[in-house]
């Protein structure tokens, strides 16, 4: 494996509460400016080479804290204000400002980015990263999880499965369970915990302000191909030819929705690269939330056209397709290089322990 | 990880053996089949197959680890992985999210887990991913479908939209593991590190200094001569 970079793809939760601290942790493009906190959750990376580890993106946010009355209503309160919630409205941006710093019974405190501890001691264990990499109920952790809910809350309102005296029930102990894990911290570590140090888990101490939690990096990029041309382009630059295998098990009946994030499409049409978006697929699939768009490319394909590229493998739950060459976009920091886009897309169930199949 | 360390299925009738070597046979066909269809895909990607590869892999659980075994020990044969004697690999980053980040780690950081995917073959595979099940299996094994608090919840999701219903499901599961992924999937490595492929330091890897756990993950030497405190 020597010359092998392995990078582990993982996603920083937009903000933290910390029960016991009484406090709630904004993430902050920058920790100076509240307007600029995230709502949304945020890509990183970490890889392993032969003589070093490193976090991608380098730097941390900084993090706006406020502080928070425990016993505080979650459902109608206004911890979530500001946040882009499903269905999308026409006012939704990104980067909203949660509100707190308007109510007179809150109060500011601004940590500066150094003061935001590094997570996992700066030197995670194997298994500390893969965790944090699968942490895949993790959206329903912090606040976050009032945009989760509000694709179910859409969800019920539209069922054509539900009576009318179900829909009013549901919503009823959807926005009971809200309010349940908001007071209790019931479910914060269904996500991962920067300040969990020692490898066993079960000695994990409490989070505090300075701590921020992970979830599934499946929400911010399904099959982590940007982050892999990332770190290529991170440690050879950017004017080589390269090949890319992408082994995409993500989805049983669709997996094509986190591919053609890659490209440009009617989808992403008038979202600049790396602006964040709505994503396809939302509330029908893994995306549930807004996130930073995907496009990586800057060719254009259609679903049609990706769909077709597809061929099976005979005697098993594979399609292979060979994507069109792809150029990365320019971000503004490097020259574009040239792709060649192999696809092993995995059809199977196995979501149970079931190995008839095996 | 020696291959004969993996527990197999036992048949011990006539008919079971037949059926045993067909499937195996099946199952060679398979791999036979795609290590072609791989080739000729990576292949025809581009007319310069000299170039640096990388490999993204995407979530779904064991879906994914499982599929990741697979694809490297593919990968491997084609030679483009490395192994032992491939100090220059054409892959130079391997990327993973989620369920294929438990094929990686392991697959880079127990010699023991990397030695039973590229040195086997498909049969072998299949019987080390099955009991790396097996032993998964354990951890979750006589947990009551119980929601405590939350099991007004369980009750509504039961017969609700799929998403809550699945998210409903989970919740015995995590209150056993007292709600925390963390729990939950450092159990599953225990387990497996433990039972299948005798790595029980593999939870531990990773505390070390930079270079050294750098050094000592991507040696080929046995982790237990490495340096690592």
């Amino acid at each position: 494996m020597s010359g092998v970079d392995v990078c582990f793809h993982t996603s920083l939760l937009p903000n933290a509460h910390a029960r016991d601290a009484e406090t709630i942790t904004y993430l902050a493009k920058d920790y100076t400016d509240v307007s600029s906190s995230y709502t949304v959750p945020l890509s990183y990376n970490y890889c392993v080479g032969d003589t070093e580890t490193e976090w991608l993106p380098s730097s941390w946010p900084g993090g706006n804290v406020y502080n928070l009355n425990k016993n505080a209503s979650f459902a109608n309160s206004n911890v979530v204000k500001g946040f882009p919630m499903f269905p999308t409205k026409e006012s939704d941006g990104l980067y909203f400002t949660p509100e707190h710093d308007k109510d007179s019974d809150e109060t500011i405190v601004s940590l500066s980015p150094a003061e935001m501890s590094l997570p996992f001691g700066n030197d995670p264990t194997a298994v500390q990263i893969s965790v944090a990499a699968s942490s895949t109920v993790g959206y329903i952790s912090a606040s976050y999880f009032a945009q989760f809910f509000s694709v179910q809350d859409y969800r019920i309102k539209h069922s054509s499965s539900l009576s009318a005296v179900q829909k009013v029930e549901l919503r009823t102990v959807v926005n009971k369970l809200q309010d349940l894990v908001w007071s209790t911290g019931l479910l914060e570590n269904v996500s991962t915990m920067s300040g969990w140090i020692k490898p066993n888990p079960d000695t994990m101490p409490s989070a505090n302000e300075s701590n921020y939690w992970f979830t599934d990096g499946g929400y911010t990029d399904g099959p982590a191909a940007a982050q892999a041309i990332a770190r290529y382009q991170q440690r050879y630059g950017t004017s080589t030819h390269i090949k890319l295998i992408i082994s995409n098990q993500n989805h049983y009946t669709n997996n094509n929705n986190n591919i053609i994030d890659y490209f440009s499409y009617n989808g992403n049409e008038g979202t600049e690269p790396g602006a964040f978006t709505w994503p396809m697929g939302v509330g029908a699939g893994p995306q549930m939330t807004p996130q930073m768009s995907k496009q990586i490319f800057a060719e254009s394909i259609t679903a049609e056209e990706l769909s077709k590229l597809f061929e099976p493998v005979s005697g098993t739950n594979l399609t292979i397709a060979v994507l069109p060459v792809a150029t990365t976009v320019d971000n503004g920091e490097s020259v574009c290089c040239v792709i060649d886009c192999s696809l092993f897309s995995l059809h199977l169930l196995l979501n149970r322990l079931n190995l008839s199949e095996l | 990880m020696q291959n004969d360390a993996v527990s197999t299925p036992s048949s011990n009738t006539k008919r079971g053996l037949e059926e045993q070597n067909s499937e195996d046979l099946r199952k060679q066909a398979m791999a036979a089949f795609f290590i072609a269809a791989a080739a000729t895909t990576l292949a025809s990607a581009s007319a310069q197959n000299q170039n640096d590869i990388l490999w993204s892999a995407s979530g779904g659980g064991w879906r994914a680890m499982v599929a990741q075994s697979a694809y490297a020990q593919v990968f491997s044969k084609l030679g483009i992985l490395g192994g032992h004697d491939n100090t220059n690999p054409q892959i130079k980053v391997m990327a993973a999210t989620s369920g294929s980040s438990w094929f990686s780690s392991q697959f880079a950081f127990s010699q023991n887990y990397f030695n039973a995917v590229v040195n086997g073959n498909a049969t072998s595979l299949g019987k080390f991913t099955k009991a790396w099940m097996d032993a998964y299996a354990t951890t979750q094994s006589n947990i009551l479908p119980n929601c405590g608090i939350l099991q007004e919840l369980c009750d509504m999701g039961a017969s609700s939209e799929p998403v809550l219903s699945e998210v409903a499901a989970l919740i015995p599961f995590a209150l056993n593991y007292n709600r925390s992924w963390p729990e939950i999937v450092y159990a599953m490595y225990n387990a497996t590190s433990n039972m299948v492929y005798d790595d029980p330091n593999m939870v531990f890897f990773g505390k070390v200094g930079r270079l050294e756990w750098s050094r000592c993950l991507f040696s080929h030497i046995a982790f237990a001569k490495c340096t690592c405190t």
